[in-house]
């Protein structure tokens, strides 16, 4: 069994490939991705005597990945949607009565962030003020994801007791 | 049993884990999996569904909080990409020598960081001097080098050291206010509840606690040999111990010698991500002896129960009522 037909139809047709999927997704890392799932997709086919037009076949396979993409970025975005829907509140609850409340707590919890460990606040104020990722964080830090986690998780923790002790 | 009394324990439960999922929902790239799970954790009760609203408001007003420690964008901490990848060094292996070479201030930088593990896990780790821990389940570290002292801070759980000889920095883990100290060697620290265990399987290992860091606090352990210290207390006598049996957890198992039933389940119960309550009356059951592998750690503590004649009720993730 040989593999070099279809091995040699992706090379020749890789640049192509890189076109085709750079238009669509117009992400140089993500079309990256997809032309190695390309060239995953084809490594995996064990009769290549059976077909026809290695060309074909290739750009075929190069369609079927970038779909597969769309696909799970697709899913991705719905994850992320409803992860959102979770973690908003709508406006009805939320009353004059506890904004008040909620600017006297504010200023307990700047005071007691204020105290903790420097490493852990920092990481704390990247994810909840500015939005970063723990991945990126971690990325960021050169630490693992689940540092990240435990950091944001004993800050979270120690401003709830803080909330609980107050009433 | 009354449900009512341990009511408060199972609420406190709950917002536990209603807090571990507002920050694993907002860590990014939530999987479908743990949404699912989150979702079925919420649908468990009402009370679930309420301890989430309000920890998700807590968590929306945390929003506003003063960030102006904080440069405008996240700056990254100096990180030698190339040198060496924190990947790598968390996995563990052959980055010893690579990490020796990297210059000491920047060391300084990278390491103060936090090694963790979740229920259930054990994760091996290898320092930048050589030296390795293993964290046993639930366990955290921050791993404080500077120069002169290679200081490991254990924040709780229980991990084994093997210490790289070197005269010039001393290795030292602290853990609630006391201090164990080598030069080389291996040693096993555990730090649960207000207690400090320190039990040695190579080298000498000195341990000091308590008000003053002199020789009266101080208890020096060979090959074999253990102390414990409570938070802030100098350590007790030193006693001889079977390695095998209490280090027994290496190799993924958890060894009981007589040991009371209430401590023997707690003892299971670091293995599990549920709460553990148990009912009062339980002070004259029988002592424990057995055997069991920690990944089978659901398993064993209905085996437990049962020995005791009591039943197991257990709400995944959540809460394991023994009564």
């Amino acid at each position: 069994m040989t593999l070099t037909r279809l091995m040699t139809s992706f090379a020749t047709l890789r640049p192509r490939i890189e076109a085709l999927t750079r238009g669509r997704v117009g992400c140089s890392a993500t079309s990256e991705d997809i032309v190695q799932d390309t060239w995953i997709r084809l490594s995996n086919v064990r009769h290549d005597d059976a077909i026809d037009n290695h060309a074909a076949f290739t750009m075929q396979a190069a369609k079927n990945a970038a779909i597969g993409h769309f696909r799970k970025q697709q899913r991705r975005n719905e994850i992320d949607a409803e992860v959102n829907e979770l973690l908003s509140t709508s406006v009805d609850e939320i009353s004059p009565e506890r904004i008040v409340m909620g600017r006297d707590m504010l200023r307990a919890v700047d005071k007691a962030l204020q105290t903790m460990p420097e490493r852990s606040r920092r990481i704390f104020l990247m994810n909840r003020v500015n939005g970063v990722s723990h991945r990126e964080i971690a990325r960021q830090l050169g630490i693992s994801d689940e540092a990240v986690y435990y950091h944001i998780r004993r800050v979270v923790e120690r401003l709830a007791e803080l909330r609980d002790s107050n009433g | 049993m009354g449900k009512g009394q341990h009511g408060s324990e199972i609420d406190r439960g709950i917002a536990l884990d209603a807090r571990d999922w507002i920050v694993r929902l907002s860590a990014g790239n939530v999987s479908r999996q743990d949404l699912d799970r989150f979702n079925a954790w919420r649908a468990q009760s009402p009370g679930h569904a309420r301890a989430f609203a309000r920890e998700k408001e807590f968590w929306q007003l945390l929003q506003n909080v003063d960030g102006s420690g904080l440069d405008v964008a996240p700056v990254a901490m100096p990180m030698p990409r190339s040198a060496v990848s924190r990947r790598k060094f968390l996995v563990g292996g052959a980055v010893a020598a690579s990490a020796a070479a990297v210059a000491a201030p920047r060391v300084l930088t990278w390491m103060r960081s936090d090694f963790a593990t979740g229920a259930g896990e054990q994760v091996s780790a290898t320092l930048p001097d050589g030296s390795t821990m293993l964290l046993n389940t639930n366990s955290a570290v921050d791993v404080d080098f500077r120069p002169g002292l290679r200081l490991v801070n254990l924040l709780s759980g229980e991990v084994e050291f093997s210490v790289r000889p070197d005269t010039r920095a001393p290795f030292r883990v602290a853990a609630l206010g006391g201090n164990s100290d080598a030069v080389e060697g291996t040693y096993a620290v555990r730090s649960i509840a207000d207690e400090v265990t320190v039990t040695a399987s190579a080298g000498r290992i000195s341990v000091s606690g308590g008000a003053k860091a002199d020789a009266a606090n101080t208890v020096s352990l060979a090959t074999g040999q253990q102390t414990r210290y409570l938070t802030g207390k100098a350590p007790l006598a030193v006693a001889d111990v079977n390695l095998e049996s209490e280090l027994a957890w290496r190799g993924g198992r958890v060894v009981f010698e007589g040991k009371p039933f209430v401590s023997a389940i707690g003892e299971l119960g670091r293995y599990v991500p549920e709460r553990l309550v148990i009912a009062t009356h339980t002070h004259d059951a029988s002592p424990v002896s057995a055997v069991f592998l920690t990944r089978d750690a659901h398993d064993a503590i209905e085996a437990l129960a049962q020995t005791q004649g009591m039943s197991v009720h257990r709400v995944p993730g959540v809460v394991i009522v023994i009564s």
